[in-house]
């Protein structure tokens, strides 16, 4: 069914959650007013916190404005939890929001827009990155199109629209390396398209402790090693064109 | 009066260049574009080709490596470090060839002459027997310049005439939906500034700050003259602030809003010194003021105030007459006003 689902998977992030909550609940009310049908789906991964009542008590209040929520009963990860997301969409477009972060709203009708007008399996924009308590950006991420680059390193968040078929039909996240970063690579090489569109989608914060940042050295290398040796076992990946190559765009423009 | 546009040769070759062979009475020059680096250099010394050959010299613009033969009066040189950095390894071998074709070679700048970038392209000039420097912009900046032992020369950098007739002088057109673009880097200050303007006028403005390897690499992700004038003919207020802490007024960027009919912002720090008698005063913008300032200006005014402005000063080509006379590239007597663009001819 046409509409998006912006989807929030959540482990242990009580304290983050009204804030992402709530900026998705305004996303929903935006598109709504341009008559596209939108919900928000929060995939609760088993948390230890608060956040299991915070979330009865959200649904309950915002059910009406489009909330949903579903539990994992034991924690599986960032990859089996966003897959769960795109099982339970109820729309064919989905767009995941870490619990941690915040979107945009008035942007979203125009992002929206351009991942239905170019086909693409995902479109994404500027995301400003802020530390917890500050109020002022430092750095943007999924601030540049698709280039070779992405190969060796990844520089776009996972706060982006995806077409939810085009996902399913490579199989969702994979759980084994970096759940995000391999699905660009894994978009990219299957001759998916993915578009940068040059407005801001949102913010991302910066946490202490954050997933991210607790990755130890070994871990690090493994999962390197990993994704190399899928992407770049030999030296051929430079010498072939992605068809998501440099690709910009901005409705009402057009590509760049 | 028609005047034909600038022969354009090497990468953008429309016939052979053994095919042309300019008349000798007539002041040849050759006008020096870096290729492809920064396209923006190339557009520019597209422009100030365009106007001295409706002067009347007959203009040759190419790249280094795509000189035809034979000789000219005068090479100008748009961005000497882009040049050469094009040309590659050979670049100064090339461009030092090029030079014994011509009697006379002026570097060209529009940009600020104070950072480490410029004073790395006078390195060059000096190791190549350049000794002179012809700066466009809206105030004379030549001490820098003077105290590394250049001849310096300033000329105000105004429209062309072509430029003055666009379409959109008059009405830049209600299909304005990008509230604002600001383009520029990945960098603390430029992001902080777009985030800014997101939070505090309007959240759907265009936003492109990439990393500065990304525009340095060949091939790269960038947003050239045409897709920045795409964007910008969709765009109401065109914003930035300057990635070096010199204060410039980054004349291209006054003249990409013009040419795509949207209103300059340029956004400077809160302590920083400002010369005074500033052209387009009321668009240079103080930092934390920024975001007040634009959701107080109405698009359509300020558009009308700053064409009128642009349209009152001297003309590009008229600059560029001056300039040529008063060094005595040409006759005085033959240069006649706004005169039959024939006239201007080589000194004997």
């Amino acid at each position: 069914m046409d509409g998006l689902t912006i989807a929030i998977p959540t482990w242990n992030h009580e304290f983050f959650l009204p804030r992402s909550i709530l900026s998705a609940l305004e996303v929903v009310r935006e598109l709504r007013s341009f008559d596209v049908p939108a919900e928000v789906l929060v995939i609760d991964d088993g948390s230890r916190d608060g956040s299991s009542g915070l979330l009865r008590n959200l649904e309950a209040r915002y059910a009406g404005k489009g909330l949903r929520v579903r539990q994992h009963l034991t924690n599986s990860g960032p990859a089996e939890t966003r897959n769960s997301a795109l099982r339970h969409s109820q729309y064919a477009s989905i767009v995941f929001l870490d619990a941690d972060n915040e979107l945009f709203p008035q942007n979203m009708p125009t992002l929206y827009r351009a991942l239905r007008e170019t086909g693409a399996a995902s479109v994404y924009g500027n995301l400003f990155k802020c530390r917890q308590g500050s109020s002022k950006a430092f750095q943007l991420l999924s601030n540049e199109s698709i280039q070779s680059r992405l190969f060796d390193q990844n520089y776009i968040d996972t706060c982006a629209l995806f077409d939810r078929a085009q996902l399913l039909d490579l199989n969702g996240y994979c759980s084994q390396y970096w759940e995000d970063w391999e699905m660009w690579m894994h978009l990219a090489t299957n001759g998916r398209r993915i578009i940068f569109i040059p407005l801001s989608i949102g913010c991302y914060y910066e946490l202490p402790n954050s997933m991210v940042q607790a990755h130890s050295d070994t871990q690090w290398n493994a999962q390197w090693d990993r994704t190399q040796r899928i992407y770049k076992q030999v030296g051929f990946r430079k010498f072939l064109a992605t068809r998501t190559e440099q690709l910009s765009y901005l409705p009402g423009v057009g590509y760049l | 009066m028609n005047h034909a546009a600038p022969k354009i040769v090497g990468n953008t070759l429309s016939e052979p260049p053994h095919l042309w062979q300019p008349p000798p009475e007539r002041l040849r020059v050759l006008v020096l574009i870096p290729g492809t680096v920064h396209e923006f250099h190339d557009l520019y010394g597209r422009w100030l080709g365009e106007a001295v050959q409706a002067l009347g010299a007959t203009v040759t613009v190419c790249t280094v490596d795509a000189v035809p033969p034979g000789g000219y009066e005068l090479c100008l040189i748009a961005n000497i470090s882009e040049v050469l950095d094009h040309a590659g390894t050979d670049g100064r071998s090339l461009l030092s060839r090029v030079c014994l074709q011509c009697e006379s070679t002026v570097a060209l700048t529009w940009d600020c002459v104070r950072t480490n970038e410029y004073r790395r392209g006078l390195e060059h000039c000096r190791a190549l027997g350049i000794r002179r420097v012809l700066d466009l912009g809206y105030a004379e900046q030549g001490e820098p310049v003077q105290k590394q032992g250049f001849r310096y020369d300033f000329v105000f950098d105004g429209l062309l005439k072509s430029q003055t007739q666009l379409q959109h002088v008059a009405d830049p057109g209600p299909e304005r939906t990008i509230p604002w673009a600001f383009v520029g880097l990945n960098q603390p200050r430029w992001v902080a500034l777009a985030h800014q303007l997101v939070k505090e006028f309007d959240p759907g403005g265009f936003i492109y700050l990439p990393e500065v390897s990304a525009l340095k690499k060949p091939g790269a992700p960038h947003l050239g003259p045409r897709q920045l004038l795409k964007v910008l003919e969709r765009t109401q207020f065109y914003v930035w602030c300057s990635h070096h802490e010199h204060f410039s007024m980054e004349l291209l960027r006054f003249k990409s809003a013009w040419m795509a009919g949207c209103v300059p912002i340029k956004v400077v720090g809160d302590r920083d010194q400002l010369p005074a008698h500033l052209p387009f005063a009321d668009l240079v913008v103080r930092e934390s003021h920024v975001a007040e300032m634009l959701n107080c200006l109405d698009f359509q005014e300020s558009w009308q105030t700053f064409a009128a402005e642009y349209l009152r000063f001297p003309r590009l080509e008229d600059e560029i007459r001056r300039w040529l006379t008063t060094c005595g590239f040409v006759q005085p007597s033959t240069v006649h006003g706004n005169g039959p663009a024939s006239s201007l001819k080589r000194v004997a």
